[in-house]
C-alpha cells in the first residue's frame, strides 16, 4: 500500500495541497519521482537518501526495491526543494521504518540537507495560510517557524532535522508548537527622511498628504534640487501603519520571493520601492517563464 | 519612480493595468497569473531635459522640440491615470535658511490616520474590502461623493471648459472626497473641488 503524506505547492502567491505518494515494489533498485517534477524536485532522491541514512534509518539506496514517488495532482508542475521532507517521511512509512501515525492532518514542508538537517524554504506563509482550514499541524524547518507563527489557529512544529521529525511523529519527543505571534511584536519603523527635513515646498507637501490620505497617485514636476526625491523618500513616514491583513498580503509576496528571513518574518512597515530607471519591465511588474512577482 | 520619463516606454506602459485595476496579470506559455498590485505611485520628473523650464531665475537651454519630446515620453493615457500632479518651484534661500519649524511627519500622519478612519467607516457597507478613496469604482464614487450645489456647478463648468473625460471626472471627484475628508467635511464643498482640479493642470491643458 502506498504511503500518502501531504505537502504544499505555491503558485503565484497562493498555495495548494500536494499529495506525496510513496510506493515500494519488487524489482531492481530504482527511485523515480513522477508528477511533472522539475530538476530540483528530482534531485530530492539524493538528498532524501543521504538524509535518511544519516538519521539512523535505512536509506532507499540500501534496499533492493523499486521506489515510486508521485506528487499529485500529476498535471501540475512541481518546483523546488520543499517536498524533500514529505518524500522522506513517505518513504519511511511505506518501508515500515516509522510507526504509523495520522498523516491526514499534517502538512510537511522543508528541504533536507545531506546530513539530515532541515533547511528553510520560501513560500512558507502562503502554504501555512492555506493549511489553516485543511490541516491541524504543519511540520517545517525551525528557521521557518517564526514566519509561520503569524498564522493563528494551526499548530506549527519547527524541527531542526529529520531525526527530530521522526522522534516527534513516533511520540518519542515532545515539541511545543511555536507560540502564535502578535503583529505588534514586529513593528519596525525606520524612515530615513522626515517631512520636517525638507524646507519649504508647502504645496508639494500638501499634495503628498492628500495622496497618502486617499491612496492617490502623484507626479511631482520640478527642477533639479527642488526636493522631489527627498519628499518621495519621506512619504512612507506619513503613511498609516498597515493592518494585519495588509501586512499578511505583503509578507506573502515577500515569502514567495524568498525575501522573508528568520529575523524578519513579517513585513510590518509599508514597502517602499525606488527602481532605477534602467529597470526592465519584468523586474518591475513580474514575469519569468514561471510567473513570479516583480 | 524618479526620473519618470527616463524609464523605458514599455516599462511605463506596463504600469497602466496596475494603476487602473490594482493588479497585474502576467500571461506566459506556462499559464497566466494575477498578482495584487495596490500601491501609491510617486513619480518625479524635471519639466524638460535640462530641468529649468519655467524656472524664474535659471534659463532653460532646451529647444521647444526637445521640451515637447521629453514631455511626450509620459504618454497621455499614462498621465491621465495619475490623480495628482504638482509643480515644485525652486526653494528660495530665505525658506532654506528659515528657522521656522516645518511640520514633522508624525503630525501629518495623525491627520492621515484620522482620514483613513473616516474612509474605513465609509466602506464598511461594501461587499468588498477597500481602504482608500482611490480604490472606489465609479459607481461607488457616485454613491459616496456627495457634492454641495456650488461644488457641483464648479465641476460641471470644468468638465465643459476643459472637455474632461469620464475618467478625469471620477478621479477629480475622488481626490475632492479625500480633500473634504482631511477637512472633516461630510459633503464636498467647492473649495475641495477647486483644489482637486488644481492638481490636474498638466493633463487638461
Amino acid at each position: 500500500m502506498p504511503a500518502k503524506v501531504y505537502s504544499a505547492a505555491v503558485i503565484g502567491i497562493k498555495a495548494q495541497p500536494i499529495e506525496v505518494e510513496v510506493d515500494l515494489g519488487p524489482g531492481l533498485h530504482n527511485f523515480n519521482i513522477v508528477g511533472l517534477a522539475d530538476k530540483a524536485v528530482n534531485e530530492a532522491k539524493d538528498r532524501v537518501s543521504s538524509a535518511i541514512k544519516n538519521s539512523g534509518a535505512v536509506a532507499p539506496s540500501r534496499q533492493n526495491r523499486k521506489i515510486t514517488v508521485n506528487l499529485a495532482p500529476a498535471d501540475l508542475k512541481k518546483e523546488g526543494s520543499v517536498y524533500d521532507l514529505a518524500i522522506a517521511i513517505g518513504y519511511l512509512l511505506c518501508s515500515n521504518q516509522i510507526k504509523n501515525f495520522s498523516t491526514k492532518n499534517k502538512l510537511f514542508l522543508g528541504e533536507l540537507a545531506l546530513d539530515g538537517s532541515l533547511r528553510p524554504v520560501a513560500g512558507v506563509l502562503p502554504s501555512v495560510l492555506m493549511a489553516k482550514n485543511k490541516f491541524e499541524e504543519v511540520i517545517l524547518p525551525d528557521k521557518n517557524a517564526k514566519e509561520a507563527a503569524v498564522v493563528k489557529g494551526i499548530k506549527i512544529i519547527g524541527c531542526k532535522d529529520l531525526k527530530e521529525v521522526i522522534e516527534y511523529l513516533e511520540g518519542k519527543k515532545e515539541i511545543d508548537p511555536i507560540l502564535e505571534e502578535d503583529l505588534e511584536n514586529f513593528i519596525v519603523e525606520n524612515y530615513s527622511v522626515d517631512f520636517s527635513d525638507v524646507k519649504g515646498q508647502k504645496q508639494a507637501k500638501r499634495a503628498l498628504e492628500i495622496a497618502a490620505a486617499g491612496g492617490h497617485n502623484i507626479l511631482m514636476i520640478g527642477s533639479p534640487g527642488s526636493g522631489k526625491s527627498m519628499l518621495a523618500k519621506a512619504l512612507p513616514s506619513i503613511l498609516p501603519k498597515m493592518s494585519l491583513d495588509e501586512a499578511l498580503e505583503v509578507t506573502k509576496i515577500h515569502s514567495v520571493c524568498g525575501l522573508t528571513s528568520e529575523d524578519n518574518p513579517l513585513i510590518i512597515s509599508r514597502p517602499y520601492r525606488s527602481p532605477h530607471h534602467t529597470a526592465s519591465k519584468v523586474a518591475l511588474v513580474g514575469g519569468g517563464s514561471w510567473p513570479k512577482p516583480g | 519612480m524618479d526620473e519618470f520619463p527616463e524609464f523605458n516606454r514599455d516599462v511605463l506602459e506596463s504600469l497602466r493595468q496596475p494603476l487602473e485595476e490594482g493588479e497585474v496579470t502576467i500571461s506566459r506559455v506556462q499559464g497566466s497569473l494575477t498578482f495584487p498590485a495596490r500601491f501609491i505611485l510617486v513619480a518625479a520628473m524635471n519639466p524638460c531635459p535640462c530641468g529649468y523650464y519655467g524656472d524664474p531665475e535659471k534659463e532653460c537651454h532646451c529647444s521647444p522640440g526637445e521640451i515637447l519630446r521629453y514631455q511626450k515620453k509620459v504618454s497621455g493615457p499614462l498621465l491621465d491615470r495619475i490623480d495628482i500632479q504638482v509643480e515644485l518651484p525652486r526653494v528660495k534661500y530665505d525658506d532654506l535658511k528659515s528657522e521656522e519649524k516645518s511640520e514633522s511627519s508624525v503630525q501629518i500622519r495623525e491627520r492621515i490616520e484620522k482620514t483613513r478612519e473616516i474612509q474605513k467607516e465609509r466602506f464598511l457597507s461594501l461587499n468588498r474590502e477597500i481602504y482608500t478613496n482611490s480604490e472606489m469604482t465609479s459607481k461607488e464614487a457616485e454613491q459616496f461623493c456627495q457634492l454641495e450645489k456650488e461644488a457641483e456647478s464648479l465641476l460641471k463648468k470644468a468638465i465643459e471648459s476643459f472637455y474632461l473625460s469620464a475618467r478625469s471626472y471620477y478621479k477629480i471627484l475622488k481626490v475632492a472626497r479625500t480633500i473634504a475628508d482631511l477637512d472633516n467635511s461630510e459633503k464636498i464643498k467647492s473649495e475641495h473641488v477647486a483644489e482637486a482640479l488644481h492638481y490636474r493642470i498638466k493633463t487638461e491643458n
